[in-house]
């Protein structure tokens, strides 16, 4: 049982860090409509100045937040309602410096087959480490809007490589995106830091069954 | 070392983990919407007898916002007459009816009344000023003393207009027609201080006197300190008042008087640089309005072509640096101009006319040298002054204000008029108010509207309802329609609000878009049914020479212009482009059957980009449907590139009506229908024009109910061209009022779109 919290407390521990090994979704419920999503994600804000949570990612000026208004609706069904992120040009790349790997995923509803390619640098640099495979969904089986129908859509990045950055803009005008996931990639000092705090939480754990 | 852990129970801690960043991760708060706001119609630039107006202030007030008696009455009304000093007291009504139980008549006396006469001349503070040759005497010494603006604001006009707003229950607040220091004059107010929010629950006395529960000091101050007619330097008396601002020369500047402890810039004739030293002072009156009051005051050139333009020798008009000196100081506070003036009805439509100034022995045009369907040349050239603003991104609002003053050869209850109409009788200011829950409207929610952009100006009530609304359009799920966007503008119209969407702007609003965005511009107007409040039913004469038979007092919008210009940034002072005065022979080509050119004006001056883009009409807009009063239309700016502008102007009258408008519908020089004697270029020329020498359109209509002007005329029917029309060769022309209610327009202020990557529309938020 004490180890069982011990565990627990080492997971606290990892989560106390933010730039520690951790899954991100984005679920686009905070960026204003029409505006550039920019670094609402990145401790600062959208182009309209809304001001989201210091998740380190960055987002290219072409990615705009979406919610419908009286003017809508643009989509439903989204996994998360009130808002999705859109790419209407070819800059709505996400970035995070710190890097990902494993599994990523999205969920889209798009009005043609596209692909989002995954990159090893940031703004589409670097190598091509894979890609969302988009289908044309966006109207399959419902039609309460334009874009009613989500999938999701997924790569396994690996531990091999690290990605750093996802190009939206060659989907741009095509589809709406929504909970974007990404695990992130430990920093190496935030790794090693885990390493000594882990250790001499094992330490006092030994001890405490010495004593 | 050995982890006593399985992966599962750490996964699950992770999950946990992540669940409370997620947690973390809620939407933020969404922007602020904006508190709901209306249209409201109001004035802020009109006269009483502290100035040169002709009527008290209970007068202009209830004339101005009685809905009954007066049915063109407005939603919010500023009382602003002109700095400097004056002799009559205007918080005297004219006869009981206009009594209140706090202000009652008073037995022999009227707005007409001395300071000396009525309060006595012991109480007229301050001295004979910095003018006089024993500046510190004290004005009570006179037998019959001008009172000083600022105490007859501070001591007499701000109670009564305190208490007028409790009483009548409209918006009211004092401002002032400043008499500038460089140049003519400007429409401002100071309101701190003014109308606090517990005159709506105090009782009122049944009797005098009324005790002020706020002030007009700051105002007060302001006039003291920066009027040019206010050449006082008793410091306000017991108000001990000083005029530094902060940062500024102050005592430093050779124009500092260390006795009034304010800048007084003295000489006069050439080469005296009173006009430069007077500029310099205005711009500092803009640095202490910011420093002080940078929320609750306002600044905003009236009638600003008239003088002529700017004289660096004497007190005249504003060339388009002055404009951008101000805005550039306080842009918060000075941001627009009244480049449609008042004085519509009279004999120089706006008192602009050729050769109207002095300067120095040689005569100058009013710039422009007359009105253009009743707006200055600078707001009324597509491409001039107002485009060439606008084209920096500034925010630059267009106005309107009667510059009420008197009826001219009628009496004040006659409905015509050879000179002035009453505020909101024939101009009006449609400016967005966002009261939030307050049932009282106060005096910050409607400068803070002005401030907005948010304001669309009409005539003659060509329309009473305007949404003019822009919103960005991407290919793909952020698309909009054009469906969509018009059924949100018809719904603003129809409610008289402006819009809250995200991604959409409306006037005095920028949109951001990103490069490729299509922009889907919708308009919703309002032609109302029945009549106008004009009293003449007799068919429009401008019209009827081409054909069209339609009454005077029953307009009809003929079309909307939408004018687009591109934004390509502040000009710097001192760097060229940035100073440049319009051409003074604007209007002679005009008078030998020709237009003037863009190409002479100077580049500081001018936006070549703006232009004409889209025109509707009858054939192009559509009716909304069981409403045909409201006329829609839409349609889309593709793929923008690059930061610009929208704006509107609408008219009664076709292109091509003869000396009215040209073949691109643009208006045409008012001085075909202007009566007044113009002067000769220089004494003894040859080149004036005698009275009536200009008019071209006559008015040939004899109706069966007109009345002689010998009588008051209080009804709204006259059915033939009233006796007050001049005659030339036997037959009547159109001039004075009637030239004003058949040459109507509408104005509204502008809709940025700033372009990712292209020019930021710095002075819009």
């Amino acid at each position: 049982m004490k180890t069982r919290f011990i565990a627990v407390l080492s997971a606290g521990l990892l989560s106390a860090t933010p730039a520690f090994a951790t899954s991100i979704t984005l679920d686009f419920e905070g960026p204003t409509s029409f505006a550039s999503i920019d670094r609402f994600y990145s401790g600062g804000t959208d182009s309209a100045g809304a001001a989201g949570p210091d998740l380190g990612v960055k987002f290219g000026f072409d990615a705009l937040g979406l919610r419908n208004d009286e003017l809508g609706p643009y989509f439903s069904n989204a996994p998360s309602p009130i808002g999705v992120m859109v790419a209407v040009g070819p800059g709505a790349t996400m970035n995070y410096a710190g890097g990902f790997k494993g599994l990523a995923s999205v969920y889209y509803s798009s009005a043609a087959a596209a692909t989002v390619a995954i990159w090893s640098g940031l703004n589409g640099t670097g190598t091509e480490l894979g890609s969302f495979v988009l289908n044309n969904n966006a109207t399959e089986g419902c039609a309460d809007s334009p874009f009613c129908n989500w999938s999701l859509a997924s790569f396994d990045i690996g531990d091999a490589s690290i990605a750093r950055s996802i190009t939206f803009g060659s989907a741009a005008s095509l589809g709406a995106f929504d909970n974007l996931t990404i695990d992130t990639v430990p920093e190496p000092g935030s790794g090693m830091a885990l390493a000594v705090g882990v250790a001499m939480i094992g330490f006092a754990a030994r001890r405490r069954r010495a004593g | 070392m050995k982890l006593d852990t399985r992966r599962s129970e750490i996964s699950l801690a992770v999950v946990a983990a992540l669940a409370t960043a997620a947690a973390g991760a809620v939407p933020s708060t969404a922007l602020a919407s904006k508190a709901p706001g209306k249209y409201l119609a109001g004035d802020f630039h009109n006269h009483t007898t502290c100035s040169d107006g002709s009527t008290s202030m209970q007068t202009v007030v209830k004339k101005s916002t009685d809905k009954l008696d007066t049915p063109w009455g407005l939603d919010w009304f500023v009382q602003a007459g002109h700095g400097g000093n004056g002799n009559r007291n205007c918080t005297l009504v004219e006869d009981e009816s206009l009594g209140t139980p706090a202000f009652p008549y008073v037995e022999g006396q009227g707005p007409a009344t001395t300071w000396a006469g009525s309060i006595g001349a012991a109480n007229v503070k301050g001295n004979f000023g910095l003018t006089s040759a024993t500046p510190d005497t004290p004005l009570s010494t006179r037998a019959n003393p001008s009172m000083w603006r600022w105490q007859s604001l501070q001591e007499f006009q701000y109670p009564l207009m305190e208490y007028l707003y409790a009483y009548r229950g409209v918006p009211l607040f004092l401002g002032l027609e400043s008499v500038v220091a460089g140049h003519e004059h400007s429409s401002m107010a100071v309101i701190s201080g003014q109308m606090p929010a517990t005159i709506h629950s105090t009782p009122l006395p049944g009797a005098p006197p009324y005790m002020a529960l706020g002030d007009a000091t700051a105002l007060a101050q302001w006039s003291y300190c920066f009027d040019r007619g206010a050449t006082d330097n008793s410091r306000g008396g017991a108000n001990a008042w000083d005029c530094s601002v902060t940062g500024s020369l102050n005592s430093a500047d050779p124009s500092w008087n260390s006795t009034a402890r304010k800048l007084f810039p003295t000489g006069s004739g050439v080469g005296s640089g009173v006009g430069l030293k007077g500029h310099n002072k205005t711009v500092e009156a803009m640095k202490w309005m910011k420093e002080f009051h940078p929320k609750g005051s306002y600044y905003v050139p009236a009638h600003l072509e008239r003088a002529g333009p700017f004289n660096p020798d004497g007190n005249n008009g504003f060339n388009v640096e002055h404009l951008r000196n101000f805005n550039n100081a306080a842009p918060m506070v000075a941001f627009g101009f009244e480049t449609q003036p008042g004085h519509h009805a009279s004999d120089q439509r706006g008192e602009y006319t050729v050769n109207r100034n002095n300067f120095f022995g040689v005569r100058v045009d009013s710039v422009g040298g007359t009105t253009y369907g009743g707006t200055g040349v600078y707001g009324a050239q597509i491409g001039g002054v107002w485009d060439a603003l606008l084209g920096e991104g500034r925010n630059f609002w267009f106005f309107g204000s009667s510059d009420w003053h008197n009826r001219g050869m009628f009496g004040t209850d006659d409905r015509r008029s050879t000179q002035d109409f009453y505020p909101g009788e024939y101009q009006r200011n449609y400016t967005v108010v966002r009261d939030g829950a307050d049932p009282k409207l106060t005096p910050q929610a409607i400068v803070d509207g002005l401030r907005s952009g948010n304001t669309w100006v009409d005539s003659g009530q060509l329309i009473d309802r305007l949404a003019f609304i822009a919103c960005a359009s991407y290919p793909g799920p952020a698309a909009r329609t054009n469906a969509a966007v018009e059924n949100l503008a018809v719904n603003a119209a129809k409610n008289g609000t402006d819009i809250a969407v995200a991604g959409c702007a409306t006037m005095g609003e920028k949109l951001k878009v990103q490069p490729g965005a299509e922009i889907v511009v919708s308009i919703v107007v309002r032609d109302p049914a029945g009549t106008s409040y004009s009293p003449y039913s007799f068919p429009n004469p401008s019209l009827l020479q081409i054909g069209i038979n339609q009454p005077m007092n029953a307009p009809v919008l003929d079309h909307i212009d939408v004018i687009g210009g591109q934004v390509t940034g502040y000009r710097k002072p001192g760097k060229p482009g940035y100073a440049g005065e319009w051409p003074r022979d604007w209007i002679d080509s005009y008078l030998i059957g020709g237009a003037p050119s863009l190409a002479s004006v100077p580049a500081a001056a001018k936006n070549t980009s703006a232009a004409v883009i889209k025109t509707f009409n009858a054939t192009t807009w559509m009716p909304v449907a069981g409403d045909p009063e409201f006329k829609k239309m839409t349609f889309r700016i593709p793929a923008v590139a690059s930061s610009q502008y929208v704006r509107l102007r609408g008219t009664n009258l076709p292109a091509g009506v003869p000396w009215e408008t040209d073949a691109d519908g643009n208006p045409l020089p008012d001085v075909w229908t202007n009566s007044s004697v113009v002067n000769p270029s220089v004494p003894g020329a040859t080149d004036g024009v005698p009275e009536n020498g200009n008019l071209r359109i006559k008015c040939t209509t004899v109706g069966t109910s007109v009345p002689s002007n010998d009588v008051v005329y209080t009804g709204d029917a006259i059915d033939g061209c009233p006796e007050h029309m001049p005659v030339v060769g036997g037959s009547k022309y159109v001039a004075l009022d009637v030239a004003a209610w058949a040459d109507l327009w509408f104005y509204s202020n502008p809709i940025f779109v700033e372009v990712r990557g292209s020019t930021r529309v710095a002075g819009v938020k």
